[in-house]
C-alpha cells in the first residue's frame, strides 16, 4: 500500500535462547522512536543454530512466541512460532509439516557452513505477514517474547535468533485513527498424545476473549507430524454456537493446504466469547503433538 | 486495433571488462508502432562452468531520452527472485553457464513509435571469458493513435559494494549519495530494495562454488544498516542481511514515495567469524526498484 510521504523502517533486535528459557528481546530497539507514527506490516524471526541437523526437527519449531502491543494482549499464550505464518513455499519439497516445513527451506549445508569449521550451522526464517498493518505510536512497542519448551530439538544448543519489525515511518502528517488494527493469536496444544486418543480444546484456546471486540479471522494454521500420514490424527471443528465447521473428523491435511499449513478464511468473525472448538483424534501412530491456531485481528480504541 | 503481443531481442558478446552495446535496430518496433513493456528478460553465457551470476554483467538502459537505469546496474539487482524457494540463479547445460532474470515492471512502460531502445552491457571481469549478453523486451503492440498523457519509466539504481573476505576480519562498507539515489529528476515511486549476495572461492581464481547466498554470510555475519538523505533511519540497528530481504524473494517490498535528488544511504557491517575459514570473496548488491512519471514528449 503507497502511503504519500512515508519512508521505509524496520526495527529488530536480537535474542538467544535456551532449552526450557523464556526470553524477552531488548525492547529498547523495538520501540517505535520517531514522532510520527509507524506501521508495521510485516514481522520476521530468523534463527540459527550450530548444531548438527535432525531430521524432522526445525529450530521455529522449537520455540513458541507471544506478542503485546503496549497494553494489548496479542497472543492469548504462546503460540507455535510456525503457527504465526503459512509457508510461502508452495513446493512439493516443501511438505507441509514435514522436515521442511518452515517458511524456507532448512539449509544444512557443509560448504558453506563455514562459519565454524566443523560444525553445519543451520538458518530459519519465519515471516509473519500480519493480518492488518500495525500501528505504533511513539513510544509504542509492538513486544514479543520466546519460549522454548525444554527437551525439543536441539535442546541442548542455543538457538540465536533476530526480530524484525519491517513497515514504514509515517508522515507526521498523517491523521491517528480513533481505532487500530491489533492482531490476535491463540492456539489448542495438545500435548503427546497417546494412539487413539482424542483431545477437545477448553476455554480460552481459540476463544475470542475479549469483551467488546469481534475479532477478524485470517486463517487457521496447524502443525504436529506429518500431514501426509495417514495415521496421524484427524480434526473435528466445530463453532461455539454449535454449528460444525468440518463435517466430522477430517484428517489434517484437509484442514489445511498441505504446502502452506494453513487455511486462509477470508475474514469470518468470531464475537466477544465466541470460540472454534477442535477435537482431535489420534489415529493410531500416537506420540504426535498437534497445534491448531487462529490468528487474526481486531478493533481496539487507541 | 487490439492488443498484440510483441518480443524484441538483442545479444552481444562482452570480452572481460569490456562496454558493450545491442543492436539498436532490433529493440525497435518493426512496423514503428508504440508498445507497451511488461518485462525485461536478461540471460548471459559463459564457457566458465558456474563462474558467472547476474551481479557478473552491469546493464545500462535508455529509452528515448530517459535513463532506465542509473549508470549500469548489476542485472541481479533489478529483479526480485520469483522463485520462492532457494532461487536458482545458474544453470549448467552442455558446458555452458546460464544466467536468467526477468525484471517485471510494476507498471507497463508505453514506448512511443520509432523510439530508441539503447541498452549496454558492461562485464564486470569476475571472470576471464567472454559472456554473452541477451537482453529481450516483451509486452503489447499498440494502437498508434492512443497516446498516454502519462508514461511510467521504471528506474533502477543499484549499490555494488567492495568484495569483502567473507569468512575472515571483521570488515564494512557503506553507499555513496548517488549510488541509491533518485537521479531522475522526478517523484520516484519505489516498488522496493532488492539485497543479494555473491560468493565465489578466491583461491580458485574467480570460480564460484556456489551461486546462492550462504546462510552463515547473509543469515549471520552481514548486518545492514539504512538511513534516507536527511539521516532518518530506514533501518536504526544493525539487521542481518536475510532479516531485511526476504530470503525466498531477494526483496523487501516497500513501496514508496521518494524525492527527486534525494537518497538511501546502506551501511554494511561484516562481523568476523569465531575462526578464520575458507578464502571466499563476498560483494552485495542492493537494488532500488521502482518508477516515474514522464509525459510523452520527455520520452522522445
Amino acid at each position: 500500500m503507497l502511503i504519500p510521504g512515508a519512508v521505509p523502517v524496520l526495527l529488530s533486535s536480537q535474542f538467544s535462547i535456551g532449552s526450557g528459557q523464556t526470553v524477552i528481546p531488548d525492547v529498547s530497539t523495538l520501540t517505535a522512536p520517531f514522532s510520527s507514527p509507524i506501521l508495521i506490516d510485516r514481522v520476521i524471526v530468523g534463527l540459527y543454530c550450530d548444531a548438527t541437523f535432525t531430521n524432522g526437527s526445525t529450530l521455529s519449531r522449537a520455540l513458541r512466541a507471544k506478542f503485546t502491543l503496549d497494553r494489548f494482549e496479542v497472543s492469548k499464550d504462546f503460540v507455535g512460532l510456525v503457527n504465526y505464518a503459512a509457508s510461502p513455499n508452495p513446493i512439493v519439497a516443501d511438505r507441509a509439516l514435514d522436515t521442511t516445513q518452515i517458511v524456507s527451506v532448512n539449509r544444512v549445508d557443509g560448504v558453506q557452513g563455514t562459519y565454524s569449521p566443523g560444525v553445519r550451522s543451520q538458518y530459519e526464517w519465519v515471516v509473519w505477514n500480519l493480518p492488518k498493518p500495525v500501528l505504533l505510536l511513539q513510544g509504542s512497542t509492538f513486544k514479543p517474547s520466546f519460549y522454548r519448551p525444554s527437551g525439543g530439538a536441539y535442546s541442548g544448543s542455543t538457538i540465536y535468533g533476530e526480530v524484525t519489525f519491517a513497515g514504514v515511518r509515517l508522515p507526521a502528517s498523517y491523521p491517528i485513527p480513533q481505532q487500530i488494527d491489533v492482531p490476535f493469536a491463540s492456539s489448542f496444544i495438545t500435548g503427546t498424545l497417546a494412539a487413539n486418543a482424542v483431545l477437545r480444546s477448553i476455554e480460552p484456546a481459540l476463544q475470542n476473549e475479549n469483551q467488546n471486540r469481534s475479532v477478524t479471522v485470517q486463517r487457521i494454521t496447524l502443525s504436529g507430524g506429518d500431514l501426509s500420514d495417514p495415521f496421524n490424527p484427524t480434526v473435528y471443528l466445530t463453532h461455539s454456537s454449535g454449528f460444525e465447521i468440518t463435517d466430522g473428523y477430517v484428517p489434517l491435511y484437509e484442514i489445511v493446504d498441505q504446502n502452506r499449513r494453513a487455511w486462509t478464511l477470508g475474514g469470518i468473525t468470531l464475537d466477544p466469547k465466541e470460540r472454534i472448538v477442535a477435537t482431535v483424534k489420534d489415529g493410531g501412530n500416537g506420540a504426535t503433538n498437534v497445534e491448531i491456531a487462529i490468528i487474526g485481528s481486531r478493533k481496539e480504541q487507541i | 486495433m487490439a492488443k498484440i503481443p510483441i518480443h524484441l531481442t538483442a545479444s552481444t558478446v562482452l570480452a572481460p571488462g569490456s562496454t558493450q552495446s545491442v543492436n539498436k535496430k532490433a529493440l525497435q518496433h518493426p512496423l514503428g508502432r508504440p508498445m507497451e513493456i511488461h518485462e525485461i528478460k536478461f540471460q548471459l553465457v559463459c564457457v566458465d562452468l558456474a563462474r558467472i551470476t547476474g551481479g557478473s554483467v552491469g546493464v545500462q538502459i535508455k529509452v528515448g531520452s530517459q535513463d532506465v537505469t542509473r549508470g549500469f546496474v548489476p542485472i541481479w539487482a533489478m529483479c526480485r527472485s520469483t522463485n520462492e524457494t532457494e532461487e536458482r540463479v545458474i544453470d549448467t547445460e552442455a558446458g555452458l553457464t546460464i544466467v536468467n532474470h526477468v525484471v517485471r515492471l510494476s507498471k507497463p512502460m508505453w514506448v512511443p513509435p520509432y523510439a530508441k531502445i539503447d541498452v549496454q552491457f558492461a562485464h564486470r571481469s569476475q571472470v576471464a571469458s567472454n559472456i554473452t549478453a541477451r537482453v529481450s523486451f516483451s509486452g503489447n503492440t499498440l494502437d498508434g493513435n492512443a497516446i498516454p498523457n502519462k508514461i511510467a519509466v521504471p528506474y533502477f539504481a543499484c549499490f555494488a559494494s567492495k568484495a569483502f573476505d567473507a569468512y575472515n576480519s571483521a570488515d564494512a562498507d557503506q553507499s555513496s549519495e548517488t549510488d541509491l539515489s533518485n537521479g531522475t529528476g522526478k517523484t520516484l515511486l519505489v516498488d522496493r530494495l532488492v539485497g543479494r549476495i555473491g560468493i565465489y572461492l578466491q583461491t580458485t581464481g574467480s570460480n564460484f562454488p556456489d551461486m546462492t547466498v550462504t546462510p552463515d554470510f547473509g543469515g549471520r555475519m552481514l548486518r545492514v544498516r539504512m538511513a534516507d538523505s536527511n539521516g532518518d533511519p530506514i533501518i536504526q540497528q544493525f539487521t542481518r542481511f536475510e532479516n531485511v530481504f526476504a530470503k525466498e524473494t531477494r526483496s523487501w517490498e516497500v513501496p514508496y514515495v521518494m524525492d527527486p535528488g534525494t537518497f538511501v544511504g546502506a551501511y554494511l557491517d561484516k562481523l568476523a567469524p569465531t575462526t578464520t575459514a575458507e578464502d571466499y570473496l563476498a560483494q552485495v548488491f542492493i537494488g532500488l526498484v521502482g518508477s516515474r512519471l514522464v509525459t510523452p514528449q520527455e520520452m522522445k
